[in-house]
């Protein structure tokens, strides 16, 4: 049984901590702000899923669970919150976006409507 | 729906402090308590039933889970091989016909989702501004779209 | 076993640290540099969690809780600052040079 439970604490971490590392390299190489968001958000998200799972396997109490259960749902809450809104910012300052970029609907429909 | 399930985590909550069995079978026999309680409500008031909704509203989690790692898996294929194969753009999506909250919780399941980020919200809220990663074809891009989309209306906010 | 792994995961995330800071000094953007700061917050939650499970505690992980909280309301306060600075009416760039 510990075993078992060592196992699964491990198998969460080193995911759990995986998927952190491949997130922080992700702000590094991808090419764009935008890019570089997707990596942010959806990759820390996960990596702290699988890494508050294995704490709360690794420690075993209900006290345990009850407080990675909150801070799963912050996260999962905040972190697309906390994306979208520094898009939306990012866009509205203007930023470069890739240049293989193929089209911006939304510069589109706001060079249509003048911002208000 | 969620705010029954609010219901029910209260419920257990207020069984776990009143009890004092602050233990996993505590937890567990809060929480079938508080559903109890609220299947009885809601059969008392006729309301469409709780526990149906719950099982639907689960399996759409286990559906978002994997979405979620698949999502993981492929960003972390396109960062850790050589080269870039993105062609991004940013598509306008239509959700006129839901209401805030509804938009929020699904433009948070559009950012978890692969390849796809939502950048704004028009101001009257009737589109979503979506940076997606793989649209070579804009149709494509915005059916993958309009799939979650279709199951999420289907099995969280429709009751 | 769970012993290395947090010992490797330790090395991971300052890995993960520096290259984040390197994004951060980097950045052609403020929105890159103030992403680089969402993703350091996050490493710290990780730091903090491999610390709970190092020291088999639950206290740690409201720790956690509240370094996640903190770094979300950054860059909610970032982002912001990103939008009113470089938003709204846009002032004549003509009027300026004269």
């Amino acid at each position: 049984m510990d075993a078992i439970r060592e196992i699964a604490t491990v198998v969460l971490l080193v995911s759990g901590l995986s998927f952190m590392l491949i997130g922080a390299w992700g702000t590094v190489r991808l090419p764009d702000a935008y890019h570089r968001l997707h990596a942010a958000s959806k990759c820390s998200t996960l990596g702290l899923l699988g890494l508050l799972l294995g704490a709360v396997v690794h420690i075993g109490t209900a006290a345990a669970l009850s407080k990675a259960l909150l801070t799963l749902v912050f996260t999962f809450v905040a972190a697309p919150v906390g994306s979208h809104m520094l898009a939306r910012s990012a866009h509205a300052a203007g930023l470069e976006q890739w240049d293989r970029t193929l089209s911006d609907e939304l510069a589109e429909d706001q060079g249509d409507h003048p911002e208000d | 729906m969620i705010r029954r399930l609010g219901f029910d985590m209260a419920l257990a909550v207020l069984y776990l402090s009143w009890s004092g069995n602050h233990t996993w079978p505590g937890i567990l026999v809060g929480l079938v308590l508080g559903f109890i309680v609220v299947s009885v409500y809601d059969l008392g008031t006729a309301h469409p039933n709780h526990g149906r909704r719950a099982l639907r509203m689960l399996r759409f989690g286990v559906y978002f889970l994997t979405i979620l790692i698949r999502s993981n898996l492929q960003i972390a294929r396109e960062i850790m091989t050589p080269g870039f194969s993105q062609t991004p753009r940013i598509l306008r999506y239509p959700v006129d016909d839901l209401d805030d909250f509804q938009t929020t919780v699904l433009a948070n399941c559009i950012t978890l989702t692969p390849g796809t980020l939502v950048v704004d919200v028009s101001d009257d809220g009737g589109w979503l501004y979506v940076h997606c990663m793989y649209a070579l074809d804009r149709s494509e891009a915005i059916a993958g779209l309009s799939r979650l989309d279709e199951r999420l209306r289907r099995e969280v906010f429709s009751w | 076993m769970v012993a290395v792994v947090v010992e490797a995961g330790i090395v991971a995330v300052v890995v993960g640290i520096g290259m984040t800071l390197y994004r951060m000094v980097k950045g052609p953007h403020v929105a890159d540099r103030v992403l680089a700061g969402d993703v350091l917050s996050l490493q710290v939650v990780a730091l903090v969690i491999l610390l709970a499970v190092d020291q088999r505690r639950a206290v740690s992980l409201d720790v956690a809780l509240l370094v996640a909280i903190v770094g979300f309301a950054s860059t909610l306060a970032f982002a912001q600052y990103i939008g009113a600075t470089r938003s709204g009416p846009q002032p004549p760039d003509e009027g300026e040079g004269g």
